[in-house]
């Protein structure tokens, strides 16, 4: 049993002009950037897929626009496009994060052999603390940052307007029917995530209560 | 478990709960799924509040990533970056058509010492049929100064190549003998022309006509001594010069 087809429309949105991919590689400078814009919105879904979590989505796009500048004139076929800034927006986002874990390992064996001079951190990690205590958006792209990476990618394409299974089929190289699945799979991932973490959140808020009133009624005891 | 079949079992996998409430979110399911929805809804009813966390957590979701990439569309290509429109296109270009001529120059320093001497050019007869008809009723060899002929024993003109007298050839000239020469041209065997034509100039004939200056490319196969052979490689000045070619041989390995 198949899926209903959707659009086609949105199909087409991403669909590579060859025309304008053979100018960008004869180095005319409004093609390179007419073809930047028309893909740029899910190469960063990319990035945000892959990137770690205190990464900026920013600067890692700047660099993934200076690479596509850079190397779009080696293009050999049209068709090639998306595929291959698929892999530099996953190189470049693998390669900060790569980064990150070097600087953190760098600090955390600096402060092992100098306690003095570094401190740690204590606050507590509030990252995948629930929506009430930090802006609910990045809360749940915090905890889509947690699930398994062949889950994420094509969760967070899905929600890029335009990207539908089939686009997303051919973006990533993998079959619809996977696609469907992942998707599928990786939603109700996401939603017991949520509900555990609110859950969390509820309980910890209810034993806190909890704890106020236990607290303020010894107090009149006491009084 | 591979990549792959981890993919085939996913997609072998039957229709599930999860599939459908995906696809009614994805406005993709199709009137079968709605049916299988509503049969297992029967059963359990807890589905439509699940189909209800599902599309609550997508709008969610999806106004989350739509926030977080919208930076994007503040971010251009760096195209001032360019070296200038066409630059680097005209000078992968460039490099192309280096290499093309280098290649030329080696086939030039094979065949140099043959020219002059056509008849000792083994050409089978239907390679003069590759000649176009305007070149039959061109002007002839001796009119094109600095060009040189290759002739068909029988006569009829194959093209013009350039003439062998530049610089990179005279150590090859010097260097051969005439007992070489005459190897050369036996062993010489013309395989092939490149289809494509790179055009050098054209001159309108008084008589209205156009004269097209071209550059045909001939594969040619020979057998030579390694003595015999040089390549045109820049020396530290970066001048082109003519070189005795090596060949690599396998090393020996570590004693």
């Amino acid at each position: 049993m198949k899926a209903k087809p959707q659009s086609q429309a949105s199909v087409d949105r991403y669909r590579v002009d060859p025309a304008l991919v053979v100018r960008a590689t004869e180095g005319h400078a409004e093609a390179v950037q007419q073809l930047w814009q028309s893909h740029r919105r899910w190469v960063a879904a990319i990035v945000l897929a892959h990137m770690p979590r205190e990464a900026d989505l920013d600067d890692l796009l700047q660099d993934i626009a200076a690479t596509f500048v850079r190397s779009v004139q080696e293009l050999r076929t049209p068709g090639a496009l998306r595929p291959w800034l698929r892999t530099v927006a996953i190189n470049a986002a693998r390669a900060e994060g790569r980064k990150k874990t070097r600087r953190r390992n760098a600090l955390e064996s600096q402060a092992a052999t100098d306690p003095g001079t570094f401190q740690r951190d204590e606050t507590p990690d509030t990252t995948a603390a629930a929506p009430e205590s930090a802006d609910e958006a990045q809360w749940l792209l915090d905890l889509i940052a947690q699930m398994p990476e062949s889950y994420r990618e094509p969760l967070v394409l899905r929600c890029v307007r335009g990207m539908n299974y089939k686009a997303i089929s051919e973006l990533t190289g993998l079959p619809e029917t996977t696609i469907e699945t992942r998707i599928a799979r990786g939603r109700r991932m996401l939603r017991e995530r949520v509900a555990m973490e609110r859950d969390r959140k509820t309980g910890a808020a209810g034993a806190s209560q909890r704890g106020v009133r236990e607290s303020g009624a010894n107090g009149e005891v006491n009084e | 478990m591979s990549p792959m079949d981890q993919n085939n079992q996913e997609a072998r996998e039957p229709v599930d709960r999860d599939l459908l409430i995906s696809r009614v979110v994805d406005d993709a399911a199709s009137a079968q799924d709605w049916q299988q929805l509503r049969a297992l809804a029967e059963y359990d009813p807890s589905v439509w509040r699940e189909l209800f966390e599902a599309q609550h957590a997508q709008a969610e979701l999806a106004q989350a990533v739509q926030q977080a990439i919208a930076i994007a569309d503040g971010i251009d290509a760096p195209t001032q970056d360019l070296g200038g429109p066409n630059f680097r296109f005209r000078f992968r270009q460039a490099a192309t058509w280096a290499g093309w001529a280098v290649a030329a120059s080696v086939a030039v320093i094979w065949v140099a010492p043959h020219i002059g001497t056509p008849q000792a050019t083994p050409v089978s007869g239907n390679q003069a049929t590759l000649v176009p008809e305007f070149i039959q009723g061109g002007p002839s060899s001796e009119e094109l100064t600095g060009f040189e002929a290759y002739r068909t024993p029988s006569g009829s003109r194959l093209g013009e190549l350039a003439s062998p007298r530049s610089m990179t050839t005279e150590p090859f000239r010097q260097a051969s003998t005439n007992q070489q020469n005459n190897a050369l041209a036996t062993n010489t065997e013309h395989l092939a022309e490149m289809p494509d034509r790179e055009l050098l100039e054209i001159r309108p004939l008084p008589n209205g006509q156009l004269e097209v200056i071209y550059v045909r490319r001939l594969i040619e196969k020979a057998v030579v001594d390694e003595g015999d052979l040089y390549q045109v490689k820049p020396d530290d000045a970066g001048i082109d010069r003519a070189v005795p070619y090596r060949q690599r041989r396998p090393s020996s390995g570590p004693i």
